[in-house]
């Protein structure tokens, strides 16, 4: 009877804790589906909760499908003015929080002048008074000598030690900040780091979702690094581009340039993370330095793909930029991101701080032209006994 | 949607059609992650049931 009294509580917390783990899934495929997935991929992710999900993202898909339309760029500014001004009241509401300084304090108290003086007086007489001690080593009111402590010599007395404060050290609170919040993970090993390959099967780009690029005369950003994580929670993978400006005016809508081409390893990763090194944007307007900033170190894209022997993949990161108060916020765009998106490649040219665009052999050496061709035709073909490498474009 | 309650809107309106991420639409909400994706069960669960 007992134990049965015992299993009434503990019923409700496994099934609330099951409903958490499910409602985790569930985010999770949506993501996929959105970012092109078919159901039937999803499902088989998650063979135990597939009767489950089903329903639930045949709904999904269905109120997709309604939504699919082509948002208007108001209806988004909308949505990304309702994100940027969240994220203002938060900052100040965090500012607000800050225990004002002394000197602020101070401030606040709005004093007369004559107060002012006099404390300033004050001050300055306690310095002047005790400069001439601080030179000479003296203090001017010595406090009373203290009586020496008197020592028990008398052997054979053992005088316990007095017993004293043992540093207990504090245990920390372990908090899992990055628990449901894939946006903040770090590799817990380090990733492996893939050097470029002008013959590789993985292609990197980059490209601008128009939303007040429009504001912008140039808008340079040079990316630093790129982490991809594997689906399976294994070793992730890290790529550093050649240092490189992108202007992102010029690289709307469905114009994409080439960051980066190499080899990955083998496998499906589901999130991408976008560390950016530098931004420097000029209005077109007044021809001034924009003030524009970043959502966080990383910009992050939950955005599965695979990596299969003989397959080329193209994965374009879309960014967008859009106002926020009176400077400007750069994030990425996870629509217009991922696998099988229609892209226009574009070779930027070499960028007027110094950095050289890619290398030959990459994608085209002219500057500012547009490669109309696609990589595969300028790799040899197959040898004998090797199976073709074909493109596969993996519907959005 | 209108059988949807307004927070189920708002979270389908953001997740689904604005494009934005769980994080992303629980800070647009000022509401914790476990909330928003709880909210977003419900709404397709209600969806389900209506679609059928």
């Amino acid at each position: 009877m007992q134990r049965l009294r015992d299993c009434e509580g503990y019923l409700p917390e496994m099934a609330e804790r099951h409903m958490k783990g499910f409602e985790l899934i569930l985010d999770e495929c949506l993501d996929r589906i959105a970012s092109g997935e078919s159901i039937a991929d999803v499902l088989a992710s998650y063979p135990e909760q597939a009767s489950s999900l089903e329903p639930l993202l045949r709904a999904a898909e269905v109120t997709l499908d309604a939504g699919r339309f082509e948002p208007s760029n108001a209806g988004m500014e909308r949505a990304r003015q309702k994100l940027a001004a969240a994220r203002i009241a938060r900052a100040a509401h965090t500012q607000s929080m800050v225990k004002p300084s002394i000197v602020d304090r101070l401030r606040r108290l709005r004093l007369p002048a004559s107060t002012i003086a006099t404390i300033a007086v004050l001050a300055l007489t306690a310095v002047l008074l005790l400069r001439p001690a601080m030179e000479t080593g003296e203090i001017p009111f010595q406090p009373p000598a203290e009586e020496p402590a008197v020592v028990d010599d008398t052997p054979g007395i053992d005088t316990p030690a007095e017993p004293h404060e043992t540093d207990v050290p504090d245990v920390a609170e372990v908090t899992d900040e990055t628990a449901g919040n894939p946006a903040e993970e770090v590799p817990e090993t380090a990733p492996l780091l893939v050097p470029p390959d002008s013959d590789g099967s993985f292609v990197f780009y980059v490209s601008d979702q128009p939303n007040d690029i429009g504001d912008f005369e140039q808008l340079m950003v040079t990316v630093s690094r790129i982490e991809l994580k594997p689906r399976d929670g294994g070793q992730w993978v890290e790529i550093v581009p050649e240092p490189m400006s992108i202007d992102l005016v010029q690289l709307q809508g469905t114009r994409a340039t080439e960051l980066w081409r190499g080899n990955l390893p083998e496998g499906e990763y589901d999130a991408v993370f976008l560390s950016i090194g530098t931004i420097q944007g000029t209005l077109a307007s007044s021809g001034e330095e924009a003030d524009v900033v970043l959502p966080s170190d990383r910009l992050h894209i939950q955005s599965p793909f695979t990596i299969a022997e003989g397959e080329d993949v193209d994965y374009v990161f879309d960014i967008t930029v859009h106002r926020n108060g009176n400077g400007y916020l750069i994030s990425p765009q996870a629509t217009e991101s991922g696998v099988g998106r229609e892209i226009e490649r574009i070779q930027l040219s070499e960028d007027p701080l110094g950095h050289p665009g890619p290398q030959p052999g990459k994608s085209g050496d002219a500057p500012g032209q547009q490669d109309s061709d696609p990589p595969l035709a300028d790799k040899p073909g197959p040898g004998p006994g090797q199976t073709p490498r074909t493109r596969t474009i993996k519907r959005a | 949607m209108d059988r949807l309650t307004p927070d189920q809107k708002e979270v389908v309106s953001l997740r689904f059609f604005a494009g934005l991420s769980a994080k992303e639409t629980a800070e647009v909400m000022h509401k914790g992650h476990g909330a928003v994706r709880e909210m977003q069960r419900a709404a397709l669960e209600r969806l389900r049931g209506l679609l059928a």
